[in-house]
């Protein structure tokens, strides 16, 4: 059914229609639409009989004693902005896998790791994948200094940060990430995809604030999280084939996008950094 | 209710360390933040200790608020995310990987129940429903939170927040079929 089919269901449902002829005309030609309907009635009948929920006058004190105790024992000062942004620290990083991965789009479409081995004396890994990464790159731009503060080693970015999934999808999606754990990334999209409907959103126990975060710093703006796993390799079956340069992930769609036609961008969770994209 | 302004006057005062204007602020929005708490843990105690956890994580970032949503959204999200961290350690700590209010065979949670002011069967509904579509549900539905609070809440766009309540309301309407049959 359409988007908007399914939300004239729900304003029907939820009695927030002045007129609800379309609605109902909806209904009446459309088995799907009448069983969805039911469904979401059933909800919220079940769901209006819930009763409110209030503090006891115990509870209550009990929560200011505990809340006072703990803000006047070591007398603490609420924490105020630091005088730089947080994206600072990530700058120089950002601005070096940028120009890395646009050289090597450039250069070579299978040639990531004959280029930096020939030109870099292999100080750098080539496996976006893999957190050494990160900080080998950081080390080659700031000589060590990993306290950000927006001093980069006198590489300039250009690029966006929103370009960084038109960038990894520029040519063989597979050169972000070693082979081996690029077909790992494709075969989690595409169960990803063929699930939607069943499978239920696994987060792996992160919260929605650092998985936003992560996003975010990646440059997916305008992309949402489908899943998150923080363990590939403990996929809870013995015989699953998890190769070791998988990474913990979290898999990003574009917002508003059906899942089953989306693209699909795998993030890093230790770097947030793009490693592969599905299409 | 507060204006911005008011908000923001108040979040100055907690910054220079005036506790009477925190005090305010815990008295506004205490009752909902528990309520919201209580439906996530679905046990008093958690509830309190999560309700404690919120304030004190919003007071220590009092200077952190930026102003761009408003004060008690601010709180609130402050809220679903302290319940998910403490639902992530409660799985990492027990043996039984689901918390009591969580695990839908767990007949004997019949305190969590009323505790949550929610039927048995209403519970185990949601408990067997993914995590997101029941925080979802549990805000627009029970709390009654409009979409665009729930999305500032969730830090989600309005889109998903509405695909989620959808779709969180359709899996409970199947899991009450369920239990009925």
């Amino acid at each position: 059914m359409r988007e908007h089919e399914l939300e004239l269901i729900a304003a029907l449902a939820e009695g927030r229609l002045e007129d609800e002829t379309d609605a109902r005309a909806l209904l009446a030609s459309s088995e799907e639409a009448r069983a969805e309907f039911e469904a979401q009635v059933s909800a919220l009948t079940a769901l209006s009989a819930t009763s409110p929920v209030m503090m006891s006058p115990t509870e209550r004190a009990g929560l200011h004693r505990d809340i006072w105790t703990e803000l006047h024992s070591p007398m603490p000062v609420p924490s105020t902005p630091s005088s730089k942004p947080w994206y600072y620290r990530w700058m120089p990083v950002a601005a070096g896998m940028f120009v890395l991965v646009g050289l090597v789009a450039v250069l070579s479409q299978d040639g990531l790791e004959t280029f930096v081995a020939a030109d870099q004396g292999a100080a750098v890994t080539t496996s976006l994948a893999s957190s050494e990464t990160t900080d080998a790159v950081a080390e080659e731009l700031d000589g060590g200094d990993d306290s950000g503060g927006g001093e980069a080693g006198g590489e300039t970015v250009t690029e966006s940060p929103t370009n960084t999934v038109a960038e990894a999808g520029d040519g063989d999606a597979s050169a972000q990430a070693p082979p081996a754990a690029a077909a790992f990334y494709s075969a989690e999209a595409d169960e990803l995809r063929e699930d939607e409907e069943s499978r239920s959103l696994q987060l792996g126990g992160l919260s929605t604030t650092e998985l936003a975060d992560c996003l975010e710093r990646a440059g997916l703006d305008g992309y949402e999280v489908r899943e998150a796993n923080p363990t590939p390799d403990d996929q809870g079956d013995p015989d699953a084939d998890v190769p070791e340069e998988a990474v913990p992930y979290l898999a990003a769609i574009p917002s508003g996008e059906e899942l089953a036609t989306a693209e699909v961008v795998f993030v890093a969770l230790e770097t947030c950094e793009v490693i592969h994209v599905d299409r | 209710m507060t204006t911005p302004a008011q908000e923001a006057e108040l979040l100055a005062r907690v910054v220079d360390g005036d506790h009477d204007a925190f005090t305010e602020i815990m008295r506004s929005h205490e009752d909902r933040v528990f309520s919201v708490c209580l439906r996530i843990m679905g046990n008093r105690d958690q509830a309190l200790d999560a309700t404690q956890e919120t304030f004190l994580t919003t007071f220590r970032k009092a200077g952190q608020f930026k102003g761009n949503s408003a004060l008690g959204t601010w709180i609130y999200r402050i809220a679903v995310n302290t319940c998910y961290d403490q639902l992530r350690k409660q799985k990492r700590r027990k043996t039984d990987p689901m918390p009591d209010h969580l695990d839908p065979t767990d007949h004997s949670a019949q305190d969590a129940v009323d505790a949550a002011g929610l039927r048995p069967e209403i519970r185990r509904a949601l408990a067997a429903i993914p995590e997101d579509f029941r925080t979802a549900v549990i805000l627009s539905d029970i709390e009654g939170m409009g979409l665009p609070e729930v999305a500032e809440i969730l830090e989600i766009p309005v889109g998903t927040v509405k695909s989620r309540v959808f779709r969180g309301r359709r899996l409970l309407a199947g899991e009450l079929g369920n239990q009925s049959v």
